[in-house]
């Protein structure tokens, strides 16, 4: 068995109880109990970033697709940093898109153990884009968990999911850091594509995903409608587009 | 007397034209079709070999439903009426929206009447207040009575550069649709030179360089490349032979072979048919060895064999054939006229978004009342959380 699968295996298994940590939090109150589950999904990122790092390194592919999964679980396992609010650990459903992409980039480990190069391997540029879409990949799985929470609790952590509104890092960070990052990604790739092909669409795959959960994200920007629940919905919907599609087209 | 109070019906068209919800909900009508050709392959326009490929792959995916689903235009959602009206709404919303903008923009540089209902603030320090919202970028208006803080500029100028980036980005899409063209699959071999039939554009790949060269104007790119030839035969009196690739082709001293695949000639004076085969070697590329082979016709026995790579020369029974390396580039060629509109729409695009997330639209207004504070508007947290009842 090789460490990329045991690390994996461990970081899986740090998320499932980090799951049932919240769960049980919800029925009984113990003193130190978020600061254990913090550190819980800390740790998970740092086990999935190294298995990112085992996944890559060596690798004449700049993303292998076990890498791309392990770095999107990665980005996607920390809880949110917050400033002034130390509670705001959300429900157990915002760990869930982390363990997810965990459980896959396990199977991938286990079954696929060599790994094989990117799609549109070849040329270093589209290879860049790649590892871009693996990081906006974890980052709207990041935003899935936020909004997720948002959705299952507005009150909790209100504003988190939707881009463009509140002041604070967390009410505009990982949201719209998110659709900040699918905004440069849209943009350079439609920009390299005019450059290299002279049309905008090339027709690779996963295009219009990406392009769709953009657009479904800037709709929430603009603020359909004024319930924050529609906003995190629209959100989250735009996010998980994104995973799904970042997951099938590179991972 | 009753006061009536008469809506105004192009008031009312207005401000739904240029609602962030009518927008909102068209960019998720565009989402909505691009997410639908996830689901359903589309069918490709310019190629005819590609298009008769999807059309097997279809109909043995969606068996008897793939003519209905044809006819619904499932299979060409880019291309069909209700996405172009959507796109051209969108387009509408844009420009109304950048006229809206424009003029608010003018109207922010002054002090706007306050709005809203009063809030009374707790443990809020004017003088503090303001020179804190002053130290994170927001602009100050008024006196010690009443202060209207703002991000002007950038908060109003944000998503004015979005909304021109992307009615750029679609006029430069509308361009392309109506002047623009694609070629796919223009193969051309080393030192020959093509011109592309109905636009005067030529494309030639260099022989001393390797590089595809083409008039100004048209974006090339490869799609692949690999080992061809220029062949030519003589017979043993030094007589130059003529070469047929096809039975109704005119013989020719000198034949260009793109070597996609297993590739023959005929020299009919000679008798002879020459079959050359590239040999696998890991990638195809211009160094590929490739299997010369004479066959003499009829009865269409193996004469000689031998393995060129780089060109050469193979000598068999009275003939003298001559390979010279031209190796083929596989292309494709766009005329855009809307690529630079788009590229700087695109480039606006980004940098409205970017700057809308940094700088978002906020304005409020704070003023003593009293003992205390109160403020209207668009309230940070930070005050907002301190506000009392």
């Amino acid at each position: 068995m090789s460490a990329v699968v045991i690390f994996t295996g461990f970081a899986c298994g740090t998320l499932l109880t980090a799951t049932g940590l919240v769960l049980w939090s919800g029925y009984r109150r113990v003193a130190g109990l978020t600061d254990a589950i913090r550190v819980l999904r800390w740790l998970a990122g740092g086990l999935l970033l190294i298995v990112a790092a085992l996944a890559g390194y060596g690798d004449r592919a700049l993303v292998t697709p076990l890498m791309c999964l392990a770095l999107i679980a990665a980005l996607a396992a920390p809880p949110e940093i917050r400033r002034g609010s130390r509670d705001c650990q959300g429900s157990p459903i915002s760990i869930v898109p982390a363990l997810l992409v965990a459980g896959l980039a396990l199977f991938s480990a286990a079954l696929r153990p060599a790994g094989f190069a990117w799609a549109g391997t070849g040329d270093r540029a589209s290879a860049w884009v790649g590892l871009a879409m693996a990081v906006c990949g974890g980052l709207g799985a990041r935003a899935l968990s936020a909004a997720l929470g948002d959705v299952v609790n507005p009150s909790a952590c209100a504003g988190a999911a939707a881009p463009g509104k509140g002041e604070g890092p967390g009410a505009r960070g990982v949201a719209g850091v998110t659709y900040a990052a699918l905004t440069v990604l849209m943009g350079v790739t439609a920009v390299l594509n005019l450059w290299q092909r002279g049309t905008v669409w090339v027709g690779a795959r996963g295009e219009g995903g990406l392009a769709g959960a953009w657009l479904i994200w800037s709709a929430a920007w603009l603020g359909l409608g004024r319930s924050p629940r529609a906003r995190a919905g629209l959100s989250a919907l735009a996010a998980l587009l994104l995973v799904v599609v970042v997951v099938a087209v590179g991972c | 007397m009753i006061a009536q109070t008469t809506r105004d019906p192009w008031r009312s068209a207005w401000r739904f034209a240029i609602s962030r919800g009518l927008l909102a909900a068209l960019l998720l009508g565009v989402a909505a079709c691009l997410i639908i050709t996830l689901w359903l392959p589309q069918a490709p326009s310019a190629d005819p070999i590609a298009y008769a490929r999807w059309l097997s792959q279809a109909q043995a995916r969606f068996g008897n439903a793939t003519s209905t689903m044809r006819a619904l235009g499932l299979f060409a959602i880019t291309r069909s009426v209700v996405f172009r009206l959507l796109l051209a709404l969108v387009a509408d919303c844009l420009i109304l929206r950048l006229v809206e903008g424009g003029d608010r923009l003018l109207r922010s540089r002054e002090m706007a009447e306050p709005a809203g209902k009063w809030r009374a603030l707790e443990d809020v320090h004017l003088p503090g207040v303001m020179a804190e919202l002053q130290r994170r970028g927001y602009r100050t208006l008024g006196d010690a009575e009443l202060f209207q803080a703002d991000r002007w500029l950038w908060a109003e100028l944000s998503p004015l550069l979005a909304y021109s980036g992307g009615l750029l980005l679609l006029i430069g899409l509308l361009l392309a649709r109506l002047w623009g063209w694609q070629l796919d699959g223009l193969t051309i071999q080393s030192g020959e030179q093509v011109v592309l039939p109905g636009t005067g554009k030529w494309i030639t790949l260099d022989s001393s360089t390797r590089r595809v060269m083409h008039s100004p104007g048209i974006v090339v790119s490869g799609e692949e490349s690999g080992p061809g030839m220029w062949v030519s035969a003589v017979d043993s009196a030094g007589r130059s032979l003529g070469l047929q690739r096809t039975a109704e082709a005119e013989p020719v001293p000198q034949v260009a072979v793109a070597l996609t695949g297993d590739q023959y000639l005929a020299i009919p004076e000679a008798q002879r048919i020459i079959r050359l085969a590239p040999q696998p070697s890991g990638a195809m590329d211009a160094l590929t060895p490739v299997l010369v082979q004479v066959y003499r016709s009829p009865p269409g026995r193996l004469e000689t064999e031998s393995v060129v790579e780089g060109g050469g020369r193979l000598m068999a029974d009275g003939l003298r054939l001559e390979f010279i390396d031209a190796p083929y580039v596989r292309l494709a060629a766009v005329f855009n006229p809307g690529r630079w509109p788009a590229i700087a729409g695109l480039v606006l695009l980004v940098v409205g978004v970017l700057g809308a997330i940094v700088w978002p639209s906020r304005r409020f207004w704070l003023r003593e009342d009293g003992e205390g504070v109160v403020g209207t508007g668009d309230l940070p947290p930070a005050l907002g959380q301190a506000r009392g009842g």
